[in-house]
């Protein structure tokens, strides 16, 4: 009989488990609320000069993602200095050298105290690839710097 | 039973199933994007500081951006955004640190009459809707609703053959037994609303395949290269030289006159151009894009409407557009709430009438096996 009561609370109250989905969001609510993300990845940082501007470049340790037009790309936030902000007009990132100006890469946009990027990375890396940096100010001379990729790529290696 | 009859009974218990398993999700999920189509609204009800009087002459943008960028030291305005004569001007400020706020200028005396963080109610309420807050996963459990929710329309409209009954005579028999009542309210609710169920579940699978095919790295393209001032268009000069908003706003006002402007983006970097967007009205649910040169205020490319923009990037607009109910203003931000409740209550008097009748249906199930266990004992 009691075996009969329990399958008929089961029968009866099976189709409000669903509601056990509300519970998901929950672990993420603190998160969602502080200022620093609970559960975001570790950063690389690396800090490179310019020219005369020294930057610091950040990343999340983690492997290239796909955009949005399923291509593979990896977000970097480029730190300039606040007395550099108004002597910069552009921050370019490129996977191998620039041939020139017009290919210098992405375009960092945003917060111009923490500019973004969005860079093509290269579906199958050899390693031996390297980041170019270019800055250009606002005289119009271009500044160029380049690191190895594999320095601030992230991910599993 | 015929066999017509026992088709209808299949198709029914079809229409039961596919949502009373989910019930509680699906009711958590249209009961938030109801919430989330009038987020803003609700956030200016609340908050004194997003309001504005509407009467008085406006102030032009530079005045604007002045007075948002005094109100924090370091703060760059990067855009202005008009939500109508009701609210006040929200003027994005990047931070030194790296983050945004908002802050909420009153369009007319010019005074920032309160500050947001980035994280508001509105982006609260889309993140619970959209993604339960982690993404893509949430993402996925979401959209996946899409499934159930164009099931259930399809068969209800199956088993409930006379559907069109309920437009042009509508009846709830709010006096009879709860059960009689619930199953009219849903035959109704759900008759009135076919459009509206329609739209959702459409735009939902949408979102579920969209997101589907950039994780299998199939992403539809579509992307437009992005406008960029050009090189030799850029000054050369010790120090950036100043960009006149109002000029700019002027020049995009008058290249598209009849525009209700609602947004004015100032570059970032020297590349970028200054952007206005606007609804001409002229293509319902999209909007106008003005392009302009920050440093000459002139006119680059205007984009928007129909010309020029590929069919994923439409169909992405338009999805957004049907799905928010954000491209009319107010009036349809109004429809699409009152509908949303109307879903939500679908699928509340869904699980009741299931509740009911599977209790009884139950409560016969245990007397017959009490019959049985009485007459194998005596």
């Amino acid at each position: 009989m009691r075996k009969l009561l329990a399958s008929k609370a089961w029968q009866r109250n099976k189709f409000h488990l669903s509601a056990l989905m509300m519970l998901v969001p929950l672990p993420f609510l603190p998160g969602y609320f502080s200022a620093k993300p609970i559960f975001a990845p570790p950063e690389i940082h690396r800090a490179v000069s310019v020219g005369p501007f020294p930057i610091t470049l950040v990343t999340f340790d983690q492997a290239p993602h796909r955009g949005p037009a399923g291509d593979l790309v990896k977000d970097y936030s480029i730190r300039l200095q606040p007395a550099d902000l108004d002597r910069v007009r552009g921050v370019f990132l490129r996977v191998g050298k620039p041939r020139n100006l017009r290919a210098a890469g992405a375009l960092g946009f945003g917060n111009p105290y923490e500019r973004e990027a969005e860079v093509a990375m290269p579906a199958n890396p050899t390693g031996t690839e390297e980041l170019w940096l270019t800055v250009e100010d606002w005289t119009g001379t271009v500044h160029q710097t380049s690191l190895p990729l594999a320095e601030v790529l992230g991910g599993k290696r | 039973m015929s066999a017509g009859k026992s088709r209808t009974r299949l198709w029914f218990l079809w229409h039961s199933w596919l949502a009373m398993p989910l019930w509680a999700f699906l009711f958590f999920v249209c009961l938030t994007g109801t919430i989330a189509v009038v987020s803003t609204e609700i956030m200016w009800l609340v908050d004194p500081s997003m309001r504005a009087s509407g009467e008085g002459e406006p102030l032009p943008p530079s005045a604007l951006i002045a007075a948002a960028e005094g109100s924090t030291p370091g703060a760059r305005v990067t855009s202005l955004t008009w939500g109508g004569s009701h609210m006040a001007v929200g003027a994005r400020i990047a931070l030194p640190d790296g983050t945004f706020a908002t802050a909420w200028v009153n369009p007319v005396s010019g005074v920032v009459q309160g500050l947001s963080g980035n994280n508001s109610f509105r982006q609260f309420v889309r993140a619970l809707h959209g993604w339960l807050l982690t993404f893509p996963v949430g993402w996925y459990l979401v959209t996946l609703l899409a499934i159930p929710l164009l099931g259930s329309l399809i068969t209800g409209l199956v088993v409930y053959k006379k559907f069109w009954k309920s437009f042009y005579q509508p009846r709830i028999r709010w006096r009879q037994a709860p059960r009689v009542m619930l199953g009219d309210l849903h035959r109704v609710a759900g008759t009135w609303s076919i459009w509206f169920i329609a739209i959702m579940s459409v735009t939902s699978l949408w979102f579920l395949i969209y997101l589907a095919l950039i994780h299998l790295g199939m992403g539809l393209g579509g992307g437009k290269p992005p406008v960029l001032v050009a090189r030799e268009d850029i000054p050369v000069a010790a120090t950036p030289p100043k960009v006149n908003p109002n000029a700019i706003l002027a020049a995009a006002t008058a290249a598209l006159p009849d525009m209700r402007l609602r947004y004015l983006g100032l570059p970032g970097t020297a590349y970028d151009p200054a952007s206005v967007i606007g609804s001409s009205g002229q293509t319902p649910l999209l909007p106008d894009f003005i392009r302009l040169n920050p440093f000459t205020a002139t006119v680059i490319k205007v984009e928007g409407g129909l010309d020029g923009a590929s069919g994923i990037e439409l169909t992405r607009t338009i999805m957004r557009a049907l799905h928010t109910g954000d491209f009319g203003g107010l009036p349809i931000k109004l429809i699409w709430f009152v509908f949303g409740l109307v879903m939500t209550t679908l699928v509340f008097s869904g699980m009741l009438i299931w509740v009911k009748r599977t209790a009884r249906a139950t409560v016969d199930a245990v007397r017959r096996v009490k019959l049985a266990e009485g007459s194998s004992n005596a």
